[in-house]
């Protein structure tokens, strides 16, 4: 539990950091948060030369509301998106998604922009991000550039993040009215990693059929996944029993979950198909007006 | 049995006394063992196997020891090695499970301790391993210890009656095959020990459950020197369990401090302490019932296999508790109890908390309810039909007539010298709703609820040699020397509430000097539940003999006949005169200094502690998960000596083992041998977010043994929990639960299996 030694570095502005970490390439890690990477370098699983604290640069923290899309810093924690207002109105999926990570301590420090960073499908965030189609600002030292999230999450720990970029903020646009959302995880305990986990957003249109569908899985796969499939099946119709319990066989069948010790694959994959389901439904009932 | 005099009005025993250390323990001013430090102390650090069974070829520490900071490397080859226990040496040339401890460095900080770990280059010749008892029992099988992998070469056998013809007479008989898992103990402080020595005489720090009884003979068979130049002292336990801690920390802290010539301290990781530390054992129990056409036992019988791990440490103990279940929970003239415990090159088990009561009852309180089931019988009707009673199992004594009767029975023909387990069951029922309960599986839909019910008996504190020294000085302070350990579950505070109802002083005025082996008279493991009975009652004789002293020397000082001693004052027999204790003291001319010493028991009457737990729960039927909802734990403990810290116990109790109960479980990579989940991350244990509040009820009557009518409390309350949630998932779901932990996936595996699944 003692990490291997490493050069501190705390630069005072992204251009700096981004400097900082083109320079020190595979051998620097950013540190925001810290409860991903700190934990991994305890267990010396992670052992980078160079620690590039973000913590220090200032105005990374905004959480706004502009035009049609919330934007949210690099360096917003998931306490705050927690405790925002805007959070609890317009994104229920997000809320209830975000008092489930972990604890309050952890929350605390860890940032959203570290959880989809770190590009491990068992976090909860890329899920969310999926489901509700968010984009990621990229800083890098040839200038930003900004990724739907679909394209992010590349392998097991591994991002479209190049060494020497760093993620400097999130969009995410507000979902229109008549939309609903929901998360639903399965854990050992409180506080726990998903065993499995499903985030569902929905928007009806004026005759109550399923106008745009958004459908991401947590710890189903080797990344996070986005079920397009489902989302495809049950856009334009009805959001029936049937059609509902359709887009969670399909939402399984996009799954690829592996056994592990918290459980085996295939009870992963008939509660990914399970929790589709229910979040759907839930989602529906929210996008109606319904406190469910 | 009639109660004794001294109980009528008590004035401290009975209160709740606020917990001692407890505001340092909360503003982190106690110090524990890895809080402390000694002049020029060096950090050690461990190098743990890789492979489950392995000779060590060679051990080459050059690389490491010409690291910046590194003082001292210990390997197998500066290990003396004769046996520190049973089948236990400091360090051998031979691991016997992934995580072994190998060699150990000292170095001026941690993290050079750290990396000069990886600079030693060990030579591994790999062994075949068996990674589970069926395996290591197999003809051929590779021998962990050498002559076999059956520990001791034969089973436990222990029996009443005749279990042959008891089956004979049964009119149904009932069985099932249950199973326990391998989980950590997970106290919050994890093992250290910190090894200071002068000249040839060592003292040594440690986290410890008995500095007299364990780690000073250890320590002194380890070394090869003598007790007397061992001083052993525990500062302050962060949570034991029972756990602490029966591996060779001790020694191997010391023998690096003489290697290094510095003082040494060690702590462990969360990783290391699951690896290098002690868990409980995975235990398969095959358990058969006969019974009489209305339901009458006639006859029970269990078969147990425990995976003792690599090394057996309280092993064999834990193996004999599986058994007190099936011999003594139901009054039944015939049962017989054969138990195995087996070597494998897994990690070591040891004692933890009800060692293996709460295994063995989990087969037999779920069995129960199958048989009432099956009859037609509400489980609660059954258990109040057939629960032992105070009268104790039929049969004769085969215990000597003078002689102490063993602390776990077996024979009939003995009663307990209090038994209020019927009480526990009515009036636990009562708090719990249980004319609420629906028949088994009748709900229908998703989300279902039921309630649920089991019993639990367990050794009552008896069978350990106690003792307790108290010191009054001339200046009046008064100190209770203890030789044993409060491993956090309050004794320091409860033993003074005794000394001080016997001298009629406030608690506060007790002060306690425990666990230093240079400071205190010899004192027992802290295990079995035992202390407030066996050394709560060496404290009342020694502080009832302090108060015969006092009493005396008032009468001189006041110059009558005899004096009184009352609320901390020596009064004439006309009550006209007076001396408070600090007076008398002042005049006894010396420290009055006063022992009692016991062998704690009873030769007339077994004394056992009882419990009845009721929980509801919902069950969804979608996903398997359980939800607690209620759950309320009704005890026999005797009279409570301080309701509060007896609440925290039994609620610590329930809440410890519903998590063990619903998740916790170490895993083993089958290939490998190595143990995939030695974290808090992977390793899930409870917090108290995941349980709803426990409803604690005490039932007991004082017990006429006991100090006071106090019965044994820590454990108890741990042994009916998993019966107890499995019974109100089978009456929520209509699925029966044989396998601990009850996680969603084994669940919903059940339902279907069981054909329970939402249409
Ligand atoms: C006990 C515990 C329980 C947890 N449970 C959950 C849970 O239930 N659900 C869940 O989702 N998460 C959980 N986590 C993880 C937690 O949410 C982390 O905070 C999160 O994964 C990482 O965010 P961070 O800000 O802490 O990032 P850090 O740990 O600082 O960094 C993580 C990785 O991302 C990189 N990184 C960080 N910030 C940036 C950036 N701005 N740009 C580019 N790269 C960056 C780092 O270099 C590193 O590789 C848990 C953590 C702990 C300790």
């Amino acid at each position: 539990m003692i990490p291997q030694a490493f050069d501190y570095h705390a630069p005072k502005t992204l251009a700096e950091a981004v400097g900082l970490l083109a320079r020190f390439g595979d051998d620097a890690k950013a540190l925001s948060g810290g409860q991903s990477l700190i934990p991994l370098m305890k267990l010396r699983f992670a052992g980078p030369a160079h620690l590039v604290d973000i913590n220090g640069i200032p105005g990374l923290d905004y959480l706004q509301e502009e035009g049609s899309t919330l934007k949210i810093g690099a360096l917003v924690r998931q306490a705050q998106l927690e405790q925002s207002p805007v959070v609890k109105a317009k994104f229920p999926l997000l809320a209830d998604a975000v008092r489930m990570i972990a604890d309050p301590q952890v929350r605390n420090r860890g940032t959203l922009a570290g959880n989809l960073a770190h590009g491990d499908p068992a976090n909860d965030q890329p899920a969310v991000m999926l489901a509700l189609g968010a984009q990621v600002v990229i800083a890098g030292s040839k200038g930003e550039r900004t990724l739907p999230i679909d394209k992010f999450f590349i392998g097991t720990l591994t991002t479209a993040l190049n060494a020497g970029e760093l993620v400097k903020e999130i969009l995410v646009p507000i979902p229109p009215a008549n939309s609903g959302g929901a998360y639903y995880k399965i854990e050992r305990r409180v506080g726990d990693f998903a065993i499995v986990a499903v985030g569902s957003q929905v928007t009806l249109d004026k005759s109550g059929n399923c106008q745009k569908v958004g459908i991401g899985l947590t710890n189903a796969g080797p990344t996070p996944i986005k079920a397009t499939k489902a989302e495809a099946f049950l856009t334009g119709k009805a959001p029936s029993e049937a059609n509902l319990t359709e887009a969670g066989r399909l939402a399984a069948e996009m799954s690829d979950p592996a056994s592990d010790t918290r459980a085996p694959a295939d009870y992963k994959k008939a509660m990914v198909q399970e929790l589709t389901i229910r979040t759907l439904r839930t989602a529906v009932a929210r996008a109606k007006g319904g406190a469910a | 049995m009639t109660a004794p005099a001294d109980v009528s009005a008590l004035s401290v025993v009975g209160t709740p006394v606020a917990r001692r250390e407890l505001a340092e323990k909360v503003t982190g001013r106690t110090r524990y063992t890895a809080d402390l430090h000694r002049p020029g102390m060096l950090h050690g650090r461990v190098l743990r196997s890789p492979h489950p069974h392995a000779r060590i070829v060679r051990v080459d520490a050059s690389a490491a020891l010409r690291l910046p900071g590194v003082h001292a490397v210990l390997t197998p080859e500066d290990a003396p090695q004769q046996p520190i226990d049973r089948d236990l040496r400091a360090l051998e040339p031979l691991v016997r499970f992934a995580g072994e401890e190998v060699a150990l460095v000292a170095a001026e900080s941690e993290a050079q301790a750290e990396d000069a770990l990886r600079a030693i280059e060990v030579v591994y010749e790999p062994l075949p391993a068996v990674l589970d008892p069926e395996a290591a029992l197999a003809p051929g099988a590779p021998e962990v210890h050498p002559g076999g992998n059956l520990v001791g070469g034969k089973p436990l056998v222990v029996q009443r009656g005749d279990v042959a013809a008891g089956f004979a007479q049964a009119a149904r008989i009932f069985e099932g095959t249950f199973r326990t898992q391998a989980h950590a103990p997970v106290a919050m402080e994890t093992r250290a020990a910190l090894a200071e020595w002068e000249g040839d005489r060592l003292t040594l720090w440690k986290t410890s459950r008995a500095v007299h009884a364990s780690d000073r003979p250890l320590l002194a068979r380890g070394l090869g020197i003598p007790a007397e130049r061992i001083r052993v002292i525990c500062t302050a336990m962060g949570g034991g369990f029972g756990n602490k801690d029966e591996t060779r920390l001790g020694v191997l802290t010391a023998l690096l401090a003489r290697k290094a010539g510095r003082p040494v301290r060690v702590e462990y990781s969360r990783r290391e302490e699951v690896l290098g530390g002690r868990n409980r054992q995975a235990t398969v129990n095959r358990l058969r019932i006969g019974v009489r056409v209305d339901g009458t036992p006639v006859a029970i019988e269990q078969r147990s296999v425990m995976d003792a791990g690599a090394y057996i440490s309280s092993g064999i103990n834990v193996n004999r508790r599986t058994g007190q279940g099936a011999l003594y929970l139901y009054t039944c003239p015939n049962a017989r109890y054969e138990g195995h415990a087996v070597y494998t090159n897994r990690p070591a088990g040891g004692s933890f908390r009800g060692l293996g009561a709460p295994l063995g009852h989990f087969a037999v309180e779920v069995l129960a309810d199958e048989i009432a089931a099956a009859l037609g019988i509400d489980p609660l009707d059954y258990r109040l039909r057939h629960h032992v009673t105070a009268a104790g199992q039929p049969g004769t004594r085969v215990t000597a007539p003078d002689a102490l009767l063993p602390d776990e029975p077996v024979e009939g023909g003995v009663p307990f010298s209090s038994n209020a387990l019927r009480a526990c069951l009515l009036v636990g029922a009562e708090r719990i709703g249980w004319h609420r309960r629906r028949p088994d599986g009748a709900e229908p839909g998703e989300r279902v609820r039921g309630l649920g019910v089991a019993m639990g008996t367990y050794k009552g504190g008896a069978g350990r040699e106690a003792e307790a020294e108290l010191h009054i000085a001339e200046s009046g302070r008064v100190a209770l020397h203890l030789g044993l350990t409060d491993v956090g579950q309050g004794s320091a505070t409860v033993l003074a509430q005794i000394a001080a109802e016997a001298l009629t002083l406030p608690a506060e005025r007790i002060e306690t000097v425990m666990a230093d082996t240079a400071r205190t008279p010899p004192g027992h493991v802290t295990a079995g539940s035992t202390t407030t009975f066996s050394t709560g009652e060496a404290v009342r004789r020694a502080a009832l003999a302090a108060a015969e002293q006092l009493r005396r020397r008032a009468a001189e000082m006041l110059g009558v006949a005899a004096a009184r001693l009352e609320a901390g004052r020596l009064i004439s027999e006309d009550g006209r005169r007076s001396l408070a204790l600090e007076e008398v003291a002042a005049g006894l001319g010396a420290e009055l200094v006063t022992r009692w010493r016991w062998n704690a028991g009873s030769s007339t009457h077994i004394v056992n502690s009882f419990a009845a737990h009721f929980a509801e729960v919902e069950v969804d039927r979608r996903n398997g998960h359980i939800r607690v909802l209620r759950y309320v734990a009704a005890q026999d403990s005797g009279r409570i000596v301080n309701p509060r810290l007896a609440a925290g116990q039994v609620s610590g109790a329930v809440l410890q083992f519903l998590g063990i109960a619903l998740r916790e479980e170490l895993f083993l990579d089958p290939r490998s041998g190595v143990t995939l989940n030695p974290s808090f991350l992977e390793h899930k244990s409870t917090a108290i977010v995941d349980f709803p509040a426990v409803e604690v009820l005490f039932l007991g009557e004082p017990d006429p043994v006991g100090p006071y009518g106090a019965k044994a409390l820590g454990e108890p309350p741990v042994v009916p929990v998993f019966a107890a949630i499995a019974n109100a998932v089978a009456n929520a779901a209509g699925v029966r639960l044989h396998e601990v932990p009850f996680t969603p996936q084994r669940v919903l595996a059940a339902l279907k299996a069981q054909g329970r699944l939402v249409p």
